[in-house]
């Protein structure tokens, strides 16, 4: 370990760098020796093309989609451990939030148009995160349904690449996945979109090892028999959250901050006991206002 | 509370200090990327125009309409090629550049540089009197200080566009040379 990691200082300059990965741009910043941060870099992006891999619903090959056309048949291997791990985590939040986070919120996907099929002419008919079974290393669907993981994959992705930099002995590094960001090492301060005006930034605060997700609907809104939706869904009633504001979830962990955003928008009360739990905070922006969400430890 | 006079005050300010009011991060100067992509390898500089019928040929096997007819290209020493493209978006300007080996497979895309603008919507008057946005306070300086953004996420879309758009002109133009 270099001894210039001590305290609060850090030696070396920064690498930073952007790529088009999970639909959106991830940037990946690292700061220490060159020949470490280089490395550091590339296995960070690395891990971040691997989850994409493994769970972009847009790749018919990935388990995500494997998962999708046959685990209503037979129970499925994954190849990826990591979907594994995502998917316990999505159910664990999905059982923790009473369902207002489910993974099967892909059912909605597919019929707003953000997702393409991947269960060829089934009807996907009402199905919950209970149609989801895990035995042993299997994944067995109780009835035909769509699995996304866009709810949590992002901040999976971001809280592994920083893993990737730790392990390449970098003194400071952050990773930025389309705003689910993560950091570690001294401070650095993180720019909020206005989401009203969302090329303008009124709002700037300081991380420093923690994760910080936001979601916000204002570049990814699409028409739908008439009706703006979004990709953030309720599972259960069907209907988007569209509002012109943005929801900030800040957690130990990036999977963390990236789920509870949903919670937060889509049923703020069940939210608060959640984020105590998970040792997060939330906050939205209104117009210009940035304004705190109370946990219930409030 | 919108304070009228600081806020066109403060407008009057952005406006006239800078045509147009935006910010980016350099990451990777064009010489920078070729030495990623292809470390060690000689460039050499193709000069490469793009006629109708080629572009027509282009747009119909890759879905993404031909903007630039000149291309920015490098054919590199041992096979492959690597080239400059670009987003060019209503308020974002996207340089990437991309890696591709002798058989036109990518070996690598780095993006050089990201920018986004907003002049427009701040000189347009109904758009301002939307938002009750008060002036910012103490410093923010815009231009040199965003960085690590939150907020909405962005599609890359546009650059998956481009890459497909330059398969399909490796595949029908390229690899001919």
């Amino acid at each position: 370990m270099s001894s210039s990691c001590a305290g609060f200082s850090c030696q070396g300059s920064e690498c930073r760098r952007l790529r088009p990965l999970l639909g959106t741009f991830v940037e990946v910043v690292a700061t220490g020796e060159s020949a470490q941060r280089e490395a550091a870099v590339e296995a960070a992006f690395a891990a971040v093309a691997r989850v994409q891999g493994a769970m972009s619903v847009h790749d018919p090959d990935s388990d995500l989609s494997r998962l999708n056309r046959d685990a209503h048949r037979t129970p499925q291997r994954v190849r990826d451990p990591w979907t594994l791990e995502v998917l316990r985590l999505a159910l664990a939040v999905a059982e923790q939030s009473g369902g207002v986070f489910d993974p099967t919120v892909g059912r909605h996907l597919v019929r707003f148009g953000f997702s393409p099929r991947s269960v060829g002419r089934l009807r996907l008919g009402p199905a919950t995160f209970q149609d989801v079974e895990i035995v042993g290393e299997t994944v067995r669907f109780h009835r035909p349904l769509a699995l996304d993981f866009g709810g949590v994959a992002k901040g999976f992705a971001v809280d592994r690449a920083l893993d990737a930099l730790r392990e390449h002995d970098v003194c400071a590094g952050l990773v930025n996945a389309g705003g689910d960001l993560a950091c570690f090492g001294p401070a650095v301060g993180v720019c909020l979109r206005l989401p009203a005006a969302p090329r303008l930034f009124r709002h700037r605060l300081e991380l420093e090892n923690r994760a910080l997700a936001t979601s916000g609907a204002q570049f990814a809104r699409r028409r739908y028999r008439g009706e703006w939706v979004s990709h953030i869904v309720h599972a259960e009633r069907g209907d988007s959250w569209t509002a012109l504001e943005s929801v900030s979830v800040l957690a130990p962990r990036c999977w963390v901050a990236d789920a509870l955003t949903k919670v937060v928008a889509l049923d703020p009360d069940r939210a608060a006991p959640l984020l105590q739990s998970y040792g997060a905070e939330a906050f939205r922006i209104v117009g210009s206002q940035l304004r705190p969400i109370l946990s219930e430890a409030c | 509370m919108v304070k009228t006079e600081s806020w066109s005050a403060w407008l009057l300010l952005t406006t006239l200090a800078v045509p147009e009011v935006a910010w980016g991060t350099v990451y990777l100067s064009v010489a920078e990327a070729q030495q990623l992509l292809f470390p060690g390898r000689r460039l050499t500089p193709l000069e490469v125009t793009l006629t109708d019928e080629q572009a027509k040929a282009i747009q119909k096997v890759s879905g993404v309409r031909v903007r630039a007819r000149e291309l920015r290209v490098w054919r590199v020493e041992g096979g492959g090629f690597f080239l400059v493209d670009e987003v060019l978006g209503k308020h974002e300007f996207i340089p990437y550049a991309l890696g591709l080996d002798a058989s036109g497979k990518v070996v690598g895309l780095e993006i050089l540089e990201y920018r986004e603008t907003y002049g427009d919507e701040i000189r347009d008057e109904r758009w301002r009197r939307q938002f009750t946005i008060e002036p910012p306070s103490g410093g923010f300086d815009l231009g040199t200080s965003v960085k690590n953004i939150s907020g909405a996420t962005l599609s890359c879309s546009h650059v998956t566009d481009g890459v497909n758009r330059i398969l399909a002109t490796h595949e029908l133009v390229l690899r001919r040379l």
